[in-house]
């Protein structure tokens, strides 16, 4: 990543962190208790759980990667951006009127908990916190390097020192204030997110000569880069589509928001909010995208050694100096805010839910054991991202589909399907985690296992949902508890 | 249409998506994406009485339209012809822009406006609270 040489978004960078440790501080004192730690206290308004939804969702690959994806392929990553308009209301339908309901009947904190109550019995609440704890590892460290890479590039000092700031800011408001403090930083970043997408993409079309030009200049190099599927072809657009479109609603960092929400009935323009508030975010994506690589088919711009780069480097050589340090501490606020969503669920699954499934009952000072969980898993991500690069990389790669294809069936299906099974639920998880992990390790290895294009993850989740909807119909139903059954009646 | 013949349509939405993915058919693959997810709300939406055939037509439309600009995504690209702009991008690429993101937006106007008549209709809520809250 180029060096930031400029004051300006030094301080931008510096007010964002100092702002993140005061709401620390503040969110300490309203928690004192796990409801509090893991679930706000149920006490959240739904701006709130609007903003801090997509903000966990929209993590450093939104505004870091996706340009990037733009920069390289064109059109094709649109498909799983743009699908957001419907995706994150797709996991209101799903999921949100029954899992607030039942985090109001049952004292239930994490999806693992919601799972035990829908299907009883160990395994699949053990199987779904498994998974989640797999998922947060890998994504825990790749945010955690972008982290370091980002602080790097604005304080010009080397990885290890970026590491220990940034790491220190996140790891003081997360333990501190658990997912009260992720939350209310997530407020200030969605909001701040949001007004920089817009200005950015104004910055876009400006440098670019309006969209029109943009396109005349993209369809003189390659049509298929501005057309609908971009150059990585239909397939790959359209099970992006079918992946992100489906899979958000199985994303537990997003739908666990829902259940913070002070009332039930708050959900009912969330989804339209969601929506299209993720929608502007990006406008961002695209807008860097297509402009970087109009300059540099203009000659106007040197060919990007890594498209990775096509963010900072328009950030920092084509925006006003004041907006460049509002999406540089953006683009920490997105990494920051998905970092603490993942640290609070991992100290969640390692506390509570495995405890819970194993012994059938929390450990004692659970609160204090969070803090120190949410502590040791950073700890432990940051050194894996340090030493086992390959692995983080590989884990993070393949978190998004595993937590779709896992939680789409178990939860998003099972809430809704009396007939569901507890064995299909773990056949479904135990799918996902096969299928992803089998089918990413074969393709990195120079041997992909499917058709050219068509998303790994979109395979995983048509094949467990399959199984999952196979699996219960070929084992007996068990009896639902009555409070769990009138719930899927409501 | 009980939510067990709506588990087993999403099955078989699911097993042909499988199928056009390994033949290699994205249009397919798109087809069967949105049609999983029009099953998937309207298994959300089922409760005793719901959803009422006003909102399941809007979720079957909301189905056709998004595959309608799927369609038209396909019938308009031409990379071999002159660039035709709408809005400034080329006219099959608009349809994704001006067409998919606010035919999207309408899922979420349909959560809201369904909301409290077929979504959560207060007085089942309060009675199920009354039943097996805990306060």
């Amino acid at each position: 990543m180029p060096t930031a040489d400029s004051h300006l978004i030094l301080a931008c960078v510096v007010a964002y962190l100092t702002s993140c440790a005061l709401v620390g501080t503040w969110a300490m004192r309203r928690t004192s208790s796990s409801a509090d730690f893991f679930l706000a206290g149920k006490s959240l308004g739904p701006l709130v759980v609007v903003m801090a939804t997509i903000s966990s969702v929209m993590s450093g690959f939104g505004f870091v990667g996706g340009p990037g994806l733009v920069y390289e392929s064109g059109t094709s990553s649109l498909w799983m951006v743009f699908v957001a308009t419907f995706s994150l209301p797709l996991a209101f339908f799903l999921t949100g009127k029954r899992l607030r309901l039942l985090a109001e009947v049952r004292p239930i904190l994490t999806l693992p908990e919601a799972v035990a109550a829908r299907y009883g019995g160990r395994l699949p609440a053990i199987s779904l916190g498994a998974a989640i704890i797999l998922g947060v590892v890998g994504y825990l460290g790749t945010q955690i390097l972008a982290i370091g890479t980002v602080l790097q590039a604005v304080l010009g000092i080397d990885l290890i020192a970026a590491l220990a700031i940034g790491l220190g800011v996140l790891a003081f408001y997360s333990i501190a204030g658990g997912i009260v403090a992720g939350v209310y930083t997530d407020l200030f970043q969605g909001i701040l997110m949001l007004g920089a997408a817009v200005a950015v993409l104004v910055q876009c079309l400006r440098v670019g000569g309006g969209m029109s030009a943009i396109s005349e200049t993209l369809w003189a190099m390659d049509p298929e880069f501005i057309g609908p599927w971009g150059s990585r072809g239909d397939m790959a657009a359209m099970s992006w589509m079918l992946l992100f479109g489906i899979g958000a609603a199985g994303q537990p960092h997003a739908i666990t928001k829902l259940m913070m929400l002070k009332d039930v009935r708050q959900l009912k323009w969330g989804a339209l909010a969601a929506g299209s508030s993720y929608m502007v975010l990006a406008m961002l994506w695209m807008g860097v995208g297509l402009a970087m690589r109009t300059l540099v088919a203009r000659g106007d711009h040197p060919e990007l050694e890594n498209p990775d780069l096509a963010a900072p480097v328009f950030l920092l050589g084509y925006t006003p100096e004041m907006l460049a340090g509002i999406v540089f501490a953006g683009l920490l606020a997105a990494i920051m805010s998905t970092a603490d969503s993942f640290l609070n669920l991992g100290a969640a699954a390692v506390v509570r839910d495995i405890p819970m499934a194993l012994r059938g009952r929390p450990l004692r000072r659970e609160l204090s054991w969070s803090r120190v969980a949410t502590g040791a898993l950073l700890l432990l991500s940051a050194l894996f991202a340090l030493y086992m690069e390959s692995l983080i990389a590989l884990l993070g790669t393949f978190g998004w589909g595993t937590f779709a294809a896992a939680i789409v069936p178990s939860v998003c299906i099972g809430m809704n399907w009396k007939r569901a099974t507890g064995s299909a639920c773990v056949a479904s998880i135990a799918t996902s985690v096969l299928l992803n992990f089998v089918l990413e390790v074969s393709a990195r290895h120079g041997n992909p296992l499917l058709p050219p294009g068509l998303a790994v993850g979109a395979f995983a989740l048509l094949a467990s949902t399959a199984v999952f909807v196979g699996v219960s119909l070929a084992t007996a139903p068990h009896n639902l508890a009555p409070d769990v059954d009138a719930l899927m009646d409501v | 249409m009980s939510t067990t013949r709506l588990a087993i349509l999403a099955a078989i939405g699911s097993l042909a998506g499988l199928a056009a993915g390994l033949a290699g058919s994205g249009a397919l693959v798109g087809i069967a994406g949105v049609a999983l997810i029009v099953l998937l709300a309207a298994l959300a939406m089922r409760a005793p009485g719901h959803p009422s055939p006003l909102v399941a037509s809007a979720l079957v439309a909301w189905g056709i339209a998004y595959c309608a600009l799927i369609a038209l995504s396909y019938a308009l690209h031409d990379p071999a012809g002159p660039l035709v702009t709408i809005g400034g991008f080329p006219a099959a690429t608009a349809m994704l822009v001006y067409g998919t993101v606010p035919v999207g937006i309408a899922l979420g106007v349909l959560y809201g406006l369904a909301f409290d008549r077929e979504i959560l209709p207060a007085d089942r809520q309060r009675e199920f609270l009354a039943r097996y809250g805990r306060d």
